[in-house]
């Protein structure tokens, strides 16, 4: 019996010839990635009982994308003493406020998370890492463990195979197919247990995917419970194959292979609460606005502000609409900047964030107050995600919420749907 | 260990998150860790009384999916300072190991339990036989009991107990590089 893409990268990181779902196992991590949120408390467990240093420090890497501009004199002192850990611990890859951006996306562009490489992170949205055919389990909490021992324990999940078909409309990009599909496995209309498995992407659909496309769909489903998402291996730009890169055998155990066809689909629009509470963005339309945020782990990528701008183009934002524009990584801000589309988003009257979270992370930078509503491609939306407990998180595609920027009210991305006038 | 644990079942009802349920989201983002800031915040926004009917070794019974979402852990080491033991219908693997790393016994696969029992119930439950008595009435229920090797992980003290025997085992963890 053949395995999966991911129970063979399993094995090969503990040390196994074969791996099955339901093992328990010790995989050993080629890398280790805290956000600058967790590092202190890290530090504070393990100092506390007397560790000085972690086992394998050459493998840890510390992001700052949380708390990238320090607005509190809390964040300072949180910066400081990351830097301070950093070099206690000789940290192998510490990435500062200002270095790198966002932890789940510039590790891809860098090279530092390559194809078929195995890895720890404290965050769920390490799964963005599986848009490149690497597996980035999330550590939690546990990701104490596994900077002092090296490892630490975890269960070999089952791998449902979703392969998907077709051509959707324009104006529908793949953060809708995410919001669609976590819909359609949370409401049990496909069938198929979620919780704690592995989706495997395939179809003609993924085969013509960016990665910036692969990413979205990573992303959007992880918040339902999925332990993981990936696709076969590829590099950034999709340039040559590599014939040592891992692929699932053709008599892999997938618990179940669900083919779905993408060709019919419209744009979706997240309800406030959580990701998967999808409805066709017809559902939405009309809904006002107070603040439009473009960015996150889901959607920081040239790509998504290249199409973002593309709807932009011509059209101003609202008045009284706060547009937040957050480039996911250093090198996407430089992009954009050379390519020109940085002014495209001024001109607009966009504000622009440095690279990271942006608000996402609680709000950072872009906070939302009482009974306000966004409209953002944020990672989730559960209530207090952005500010206030009462403000109301919807959720779109960057096409959508670059539409609803303009339009002042959740609008359809879809092209000749956008009614604003024109400057 | 003793794996046999008498309290009050507090019964919850399906899909209770961490974030926002078990423990309000702001209070997460505050990476707060100490117990005893935590404990009059556990399952406030669900129920604020709640934590006020709670007794030390006291049993939660939730429905499917209990801790859904992020599985953080504030609300778990808030439980754990109590005492308390969960007993639900279904669990995320993230947030059993979540529970195994600080020592909370836990039954994650107890189908129907959240009808089976009531608020207030009298309960004793046999974490290694994955038995669950109505005190009151004598009924038994039969659940997958708490596999060894995660009783051994909970016995020893979940994620701390594990780490401070890696460090007695690798000394060298415990001093300081020098200058």
């Amino acid at each position: 019996m053949g395995m999966t893409l991911v129970e063979k990268m399993l094995a090969r990181a503990s040390g196994k010839a074969s791996v099955k779902p339901g093992d328990i196992v010790l995989p050993e991590p080629e890398l280790v990635i805290l956000h600058d949120g967790y590092v202190e408390t890290a530090y504070k467990q393990l100092h506390d009982i007397g560790y000085r240093r972690v086992t394998h420090p050459e493998r840890v890497v510390f992001v700052t994308d949380h708390q990238v501009v320090y607005t509190t004199p809390a964040s300072i002192l949180r910066g400081r003493a990351n830097r301070r850990i950093a070099g206690e611990w000789r940290i192998g890859h510490f990435h500062d406020a200002g270095q790198g951006g966002h932890g789940h996306l510039f590790p891809m562009e860098s090279g530092l998370v390559r194809p078929g490489m195995f890895l720890f992170a404290y965050d769920m949205h390490c799964t963005n890492f599986g848009a490149i055919g690497a597996f980035a389990m999330r550590a939690g909490p546990n990701v104490v463990s596994v900077l002092a021992t090296g490892t630490t324990w975890t269960v070999v999940p089952h791998t449902l195979r979703v392969t998907l078909e077709g051509e959707p409309p324009p104006g529908v990009h793949p953060r809708d197919v995410g919001f669609w599909l976590a819909h359609r496995l949370t409401s049990g209309e496909l069938g198929v247990e979620f919780d704690y498995r592995v989706v495997e992407f395939g179809g003609s659909y993924c085969d013509r995917l960016p990665l910036s496309g692969r990413v979205a769909l990573c992303n959007t489903l992880t918040e339902i419970g999925v332990l993981n998402i990936v696709f076969p291996p590829m590099l950034p730009l999709g340039s040559a194959r590599d014939p040592t890169w891992l692929e699932s055998d053709d008599d892999a155990r997938f618990e179940h292979t669900l083919v779905l066809d993408v060709s019919h689909l419209a744009p979706q629009v997240a309800l406030p609460g959580a990701p998967d509470q999808a409805v066709p963005v017809d559902d939405t339309v009309g809904v006002a606005i107070d603040q439009a945020y473009l960015g996150s782990c889901g959607s920081g990528m040239y790509e998504d502000f290249q199409a973002a701008a593309d709807v932009l183009a011509g059209h101003h934002v609202a008045s009284g609409v706060r547009f937040i524009v957050v480039p996911g990584t250093v090198e996407t801000a430089g992009r954009m900047a050379r390519d020109g589309l940085t002014q495209r988003f001024l001109d607009a009257g966009a504000i622009l964030l440095p690279p990271g979270c942006g608000p996402c992370a609680g709000g950072a930078g872009g906070p939302l107050a009482s009974g306000e509503v966004s409209i953002s491609t944020a990672a989730t939306n559960g209530q207090g995600r952005m500010g206030a407990k009462d403000a109301h998180c919807y959720l779109g595609s960057p096409l959508t919420v670059a539409a609803s920027a303009v339009a002042g009210r959740i609008a359809d991305p879809r092209p000749g749907a956008l009614r604003s006038p024109r400057r | 260990m003793n794996w046999i644990q008498r309290g009050t079942a507090h019964v919850l009802g399906h899909d209770v998150p961490h974030d926002g349920a078990v423990m309000a989201f702001d209070i997460v983002l505050s990476r707060n860790t100490n117990p005893d800031e935590l404990i009059p915040h556990l399952f406030a926004e669900l129920d604020p009384g709640l934590v006020g009917r709670i007794r030390s070794g006291d049993l939660i019974v939730a429905g499917g999916n209990f801790l859904a979402g992020k599985a953080h852990n504030a609300g778990i080491i808030a439980m754990k300072a109590l005492g308390l033991g969960i007993l639900c219908e279904s669990m995320s693997v993230r947030a059993f190991q979540g529970v195994v790393a600080l020592a909370v016994p836990t039954l994650a696969s107890c189908h129907g339990i959240a009808d089976a029992l009531c608020d207030g119930d009298e309960i004793e439950v046999d974490y290694a036989n994955g038995t669950v008595t109505r005190c009151a009435t004598g009924e038994i229920h039969h659940y997958p009991p708490l596999a060894p090797e995660i009783r051994a992980m909970i016995g020893n003290g979940g994620m701390r107990g594990a780490l401070l025997a890696h460090l007695r085992a690798h000394p060298e963890l415990g001093q300081p590089y020098a200058e």
